[in-house]
């Protein structure tokens, strides 16, 4: 147990050293609020139903700070393990591969709830953010999200075969859904041919529920047709990375 | 049998169509120091591998402190100390949370700040890994290998990427270690090595064991305990050595003549047949034998520069 925890926080501070991932993870998205903010603050907007700019911007958001942990730093790092013989270090420790895998997976979440921690706080801090919706609606569909987002990353650490073609792999996919998923714009602004082919990203969904959850609409049925998205998604990433996934 | 730390019996194994391991046998007893030598490709790292548990033998039995290591590794972790061959860290992981991840990892450990500072590693406790140089990093896998306070280690290519002042201060090391009653197999290319660090010494070539015995005694058995050098002028005729008595080899390298000579009475009489046929003794040397001499009689291949 004590290993186990010791695992997560040594994962954790590695990943807070990437300066890549640390800076979109961490600094980006209250960067953003600021910048945001700044330009049209945060005034309840007749056509948001009473919400203000950040007020609709901060959920998705949310949506980038996972996208970005699950995208970049979860297949990169796997991968460099992979490729400089860390995994067979580890292999002669008392540690299994399943515990190795869960640590990992759990540094990469607290870097998660971290980077959406200090956006929030920016944002309340600086804009007031409003937060109509319900916590639990709001903890289910980040759970439900961040599963979703790790679950796509992993697949894509299962298909990479080097931490460098990961990499290219991460920024191929994630620069798309950056913009067209609603993470840095509203999908709203989107002419309405690529919204289509936005829908069927697998970020898209996941910053579509978080919205909705914001926004204090029930998600889980209202949202029939995102979420149909989101579990396809999980699922055939689940199956190509327990079919693909090497430990060497 | 039974009161062996490392029990290796017909080993066995295959990569494809290539052979690894062809039938390896040795056993390592509590409180030796056991060297596997050879060249790249002998089979060394494959046999150490399939003790550490990383590989599963095709054939053969192997045994780590009785225990199956394949079967069984997680089990006899706590008790085994490993340096990999090749291996790595995460660039930005430093020294001292390397060594505090690992002891964490384990049911008891060492005191890390001590275990370092023994290495020559107390300077570099927030240095982060890619900044250590080869010699550094080879001392913090070997902390690695420590901070448990593990049983039996085994230690593959123990020296690789130190100077010969590294390579030192981590012999001494491996005698400490040794001292407080610890196993340690361990594998190199320095025959240099095997012979300062090791009680026996197996020699590899092609996969199988060509010869298993202690450094002085390989030498005595295959190339004479005794060396003599002399230095030559380029062309200069030579009287026939080979033929007297106690005179194992002759070898001619360059400008220097060699010969290996089992007793004090064998070189009498190379260094009175020289003087006899008047060539000059320049730098005329005698010397114990070294592994070297024997490691090249045993397997007829010298160890290139670049393995060294």
């Amino acid at each position: 147990m004590r290993g186990l925890a010791r695992l997560v926080w040594t994962e954790f501070l590695l990943q807070l050293r990437e300066p890549y991932a640390a800076f979109f993870t961490l600094a980006f998205p209250p960067l953003l609020v600021l910048l945001f903010g700044s330009i049209y603050g945060n005034g309840p907007r007749p056509d948001a139903g009473g919400l203000g700019t950040i007020d609709i911007a901060v959920p998705g958001y949310v949506g980038m700070v996972m996208a970005t942990v699950a995208i970049f730093n979860l297949p990169i790092s796997l991968a460099s393990y992979r490729e400089r013989g860390i995994l067979r270090r580890m292999a002669v420790t008392p540690v299994s591969p399943v515990a190795l895998f869960v640590a990992h997976l759990v540094s990469l979440a607290l870097l998660i709830v971290c980077g959406i921690v200090l956006l929030v706080m920016v944002a309340k801090i600086g804009y007031h953010l409003r937060f109509p919706g319900s916590l639990p609606s709001a903890l289910a569909a980040g759970i439900l999200g961040g599963i979703a987002m790790l679950a796509f990353g992993f697949a894509l650490a299962a298909v990479t075969p080097s931490a460098r073609m990961a990499q290219v792999a991460s920024m191929l996919v994630f620069y798309p859904m950056l913009f067209l998923s609603g993470m840095a714009l509203p999908r709203e602004i989107l002419p309405e041919r690529v919204k289509t082919i936005a829908a069927v990203l697998p970020a898209t969904p996941v910053v579509t529920v978080l919205r909705a959850a914001w926004e204090n609409v029930a998600w889980w049925r209202h949202e029939a047709s995102a979420l149909l998205v989101l579990a396809l998604w999980t699922v055939g990433a689940l199956v190509v990375a327990a079919w693909r996934f090497r430990w060497e | 049998m039974n009161s062996s730390v490392v029990e290796v019996h017909e080993l066995r194994k295959t990569y494809g169509s290539t052979v690894a391991v062809d039938g390896v046998s040795f056993q390592v007893e509590e409180d030796e120091i056991f060297g596997i030598v050879g060249p790249n490709g002998a089979g060394k790292t494959t046999t150490i591998e399939c003790l550490e548990g990383l590989r599963r033998p095709d054939a053969g039995v192997v045994r780590v402190l009785g225990r199956d290591p394949a079967r069984e590794r997680r089990a006899l972790a706590p008790e085994m100390g490993v340096q990999l061959q090749e291996s790595a860290l995460p660039d930005r992981l430093r020294v001292g949370e390397a060594v505090a991840l690992f002891a964490a990892l384990y049911p008891r450990s060492l005191d890390q700040r001590e275990l370092l500072s023994q290495l020559g590693l107390a300077e570099q406790y927030r240095t982060p890994f890619a900044k250590l140089s080869g010699g550094q990093k080879q001392r913090l896998f070997l902390a690695l290998a420590l901070v448990h306070d593990p049983r039996v280690l085994f230690l593959d290519e123990l020296s690789t990427g130190l100077d010969p002042h590294g390579r030192r201060t981590v012999w001494e090391l491996v005698r400490s270690i040794r001292s407080r009653g610890k196993t340690i197999l361990l594998s190199t290319h320095l025959m240099e090595e095997a012979e300062a660090l090791c009680d026996r010494v197996a020699v590899f070539h092609q996969g199988r064991i060509v010869a298993l015995d202690s450094p002085s005694r390989l030498i005595a058995r295959f190339a004479g305990s005794l060396r003599v050098s002399v230095k030559i002028a380029s062309g200069s005729s030579l009287p026939p050595l080979a033929s007297l008595p106690g005179v194992r080899s002759v070898q001619h390298q360059d400008e220097t003549l060699v010969v290996h000579a089992e007793d004090d009475r064998a070189v009498a009489s190379v260094v009175r047949t020289l003087v006899e046929h008047g060539v000059p003794l320049r730098e005329l040397r005698v010397s114990s034998g070294r592994l070297e001499d024997a490691y090249l009689a045993l397997t007829g291949t010298p160890l290139t520069r670049e393995e060294q």
